[in-house]
């Protein structure tokens, strides 16, 4: 165990040495960052000074080291843009997206695993067509189409739900609906196949055998399996689901970090936009390692191989 | 070992024929796609109009559903009096074209790297899953964002940055489909009779692995067409005045009050292009890789 913790903890490093030195050299090939933070209208010797003062004109990989350094300290440098420091202007934004991926995710689960297990267990019945309807059309939604008619029926037409910010929970109800309506087909999809597998398989049949109640078999036995693919499955889908808000933050002026990073990435405000595409990066490796060393631990099979 | 399997080859393929047009899903969202196939490249014949043709004094004209609509313009006229039904057929190209290389292209990149870290295994396989793992933690959205950004929006740029986030799941099916198929005994007999490895990986396994490479490129191939609609959505793909349905559901979005058929009528048109692709992709799951006697 200790073997697998080990491994697993030093490939995660070794993605996000991978992930951060992509970020950072993809901001350093849009050109000269010193013109960008002067202005067009500034004269030479005003850009050589702050490529001096902010070191641009050390080596790439001295400029990496120190921004990693200080990157691991939370210090992400200053807003090209806004007067104020990245790591501010990120905290303030992140638990707006932070609320809404985790409320995405609830309703996703909250729909594909109650929908997923009855449609295991009577397949073909009706719930398991409709559950199959919900799953193609979602697939295939586009999800700012879906969060746009939302708005023209809930918002301009019934004035049922606020349409923009993040004053209230209203405003999260149709951006939760839009972002996780998203993640339901994969985690439906995910929970009928495993249930119909461990109801098929020798233990049901046992416990079965032993005369144990139709509840008794399907939760405790029968549903604890399922939840270990659901459970890794979950942490992608919110790892997807923080880089995919921003464009549901973007229509519904939710002003989490997508919002931010859409902001930003307009006014080529590289700062930030290094700084929030890491911080996904980190959330997106920490969830699959937490789900990965959970996984080790309720199954036995996965730390030896 | 052989011949058995050329007499096999015939009944099985004609029964797959008949199956599929048997199939009610594969049939209609084939009939569906092909549609949308032949409207994309024959636009120029059929589009009543210009797509580009500006008339301001024609603009915002309502569709064929609504009252007071115009007979010469079916699906009425965007805020540039442009020619709705024309941009829409123009769109289904950027759709399509976008779809089909970013097919091709993610689905070579995914299934040469499942195929050699199936195939080889041990430190070859730790690189690529190392690879998978890296591509899967950085967000599609905000690096295809900065790539715009440094090099500037074109249709090519879309397609590649697309493809280069789109293959790892060609990668992870291939690899334990090609991890299964190395232990099977053609593969270990071509390699006794002294095959090279290239033979073996695209001579004998390469063609047991078709079904799934075609199930699973139709699920990108949708996939990708609405990352496009997305991103140009946003601005960050195809660029006006090119006619994308990305970019007719951006320009719709200011008139959401009055004139919301602007956006009901690209948006249906790339929810049905999706549907009838992942349709297409799951009858032919059903008839190609659960119908397969392996």
């Amino acid at each position: 165990m200790i073997l697998f913790v080990l491994k697993r903890l030093f490939s995660a490093f070794l993605t996000l040495l991978v992930v951060s030195v992509l970020i950072f050299l993809l901001a350093h090939l849009a050109g000269d960052p010193a013109i960008a933070i002067a202005g067009k209208e500034s004269t030479a010797e005003d850009i050589a000074r702050i490529r001096v003062h902010y070191g641009f004109d050390r080596p790439l990989i001295e400029q990496y080291f120190a921004w990693c350094g200080r990157a691991l300290s939370g210090d992400f440098g200053r807003s090209y843009h806004y007067q104020q420091t990245v790591s501010d202007m990120v905290m303030t934004r992140l638990p707006i997206t932070l609320t809404l991926g985790v409320s995405a995710l609830c309703f996703a689960l909250a729909i594909s695993l109650p929908l997923g297990i009855f449609a295991a267990i009577r397949p073909n019945s009706l719930i398991d067509r409709i559950s199959l309807v919900i799953a193609v059309v979602g697939q295939a939604m586009p999800t700012f189409w879906f969060a746009l008619v939302m708005i023209v029926f809930f918002g301009l037409t019934l004035r049922w739900l606020p349409i923009s910010g993040n004053a209230s929970w209203q405003n999260f109800i149709m951006p939760t609906i839009a972002l996780g309506y998203f993640a339901t087909p994969a985690l439906m999809r995910l929970t009928r196949a495993g249930m119909i597998d461990a109801l098929e398989s020798d233990y049901i049949r046992t416990a079965r055998a032993k005369g144990l109640g139709h509840a008794s078999i399907l939760f405790k036995h029968a549903l604890r399996n399922v939840m270990i693919p659901v459970v890794s499955v979950s942490a992608v889908q919110f790892g997807a689901m923080l880089g995919g808000s921003i464009v549901i933050e973007q229509i519904f002026a939710l002003q989490g970090i997508g919002w931010l990073s859409y902001d930003a990435t307009v006014r080529s405000d590289l700062p930030v936009v290094q700084a929030i595409t890491l911080i996904i990066a980190v959330f997106y490796v920490l969830l699959t390692l937490a789900a990965d060393l959970i996984n080790a631990l309720l199954d036995p099979r996965i730390r030896i191989g | 070992m052989d011949q058995r399997q050329e007499l096999e080859a015939v009944p099985h393929s004609a029964g797959l024929a008949r199956r599929a047009l048997g199939n009610a899903s594969v049939l209609m969202s084939g009939t569906v796609l092909l549609a949308i196939l032949i409207i994309a490249v024959i636009a120029p014949l059929i589009a009543p109009y210009d797509p580009y043709a500006h008339d301001l004094s024609r603009r915002l004209l309502p569709p064929i559903f609504y009252d007071g609509f115009d007979p010469a313009h079916l699906l009425g006229t965007d805020p540039f009096g442009r020619d709705y039904l024309s941009r829409l057929i123009y769109g289904a190209r950027i759709s399509l074209i976008i779809g089909i290389s970013v097919m091709f292209i993610s689905g070579l990149i995914g299934t040469t790297l499942g195929l050699i870290a199936g195939y080889f295994g041990g430190r070859t396989d730790q690189v690529i899953m190392f690879v998978i793992n890296t591509r899967l933690a950085l967000p599609i959205f905000l690096v295809a964002m900065s790539v715009v950004v440094v090099f500037g929006p074109s249709i090519t740029g879309t397609i590649l940055t697309i493809s280069l986030f789109l293959w790892d799941r060609f990668a992870v099916v291939v690899r334990s489909a090609t991890q299964q198929a190395a232990s099977q005994d053609y593969v270990m007999a071509a390699r006794s009779i002294g095959c090279s490895n290239r033979y073996i990986l695209v001579g004998e396994i390469g063609p047991n692995l078709v079904n799934a490479v075609i199930v699973i490129g139709t699920i990108e191939m949708a996939y990708a067409i609405l990352i496009e609609a997305a991103l140009s959505f946003l601005g960050f793909g195809v660029q006006e005045p090119t006619p994308s349905w990305g970019l007719m559901l951006a320009q719709a979005r200011q008139y959401l009050f009055f004139d919301s058929w602007l956006l009901y009528i690209p948006g249906a048109a790339l929810f049905g292009l999706a549907l009838a692709i992942n349709l297409l992709g799951d009858g032919l799951r059903d008839l190609l890789v659960a119908g397969d006697r392996g």
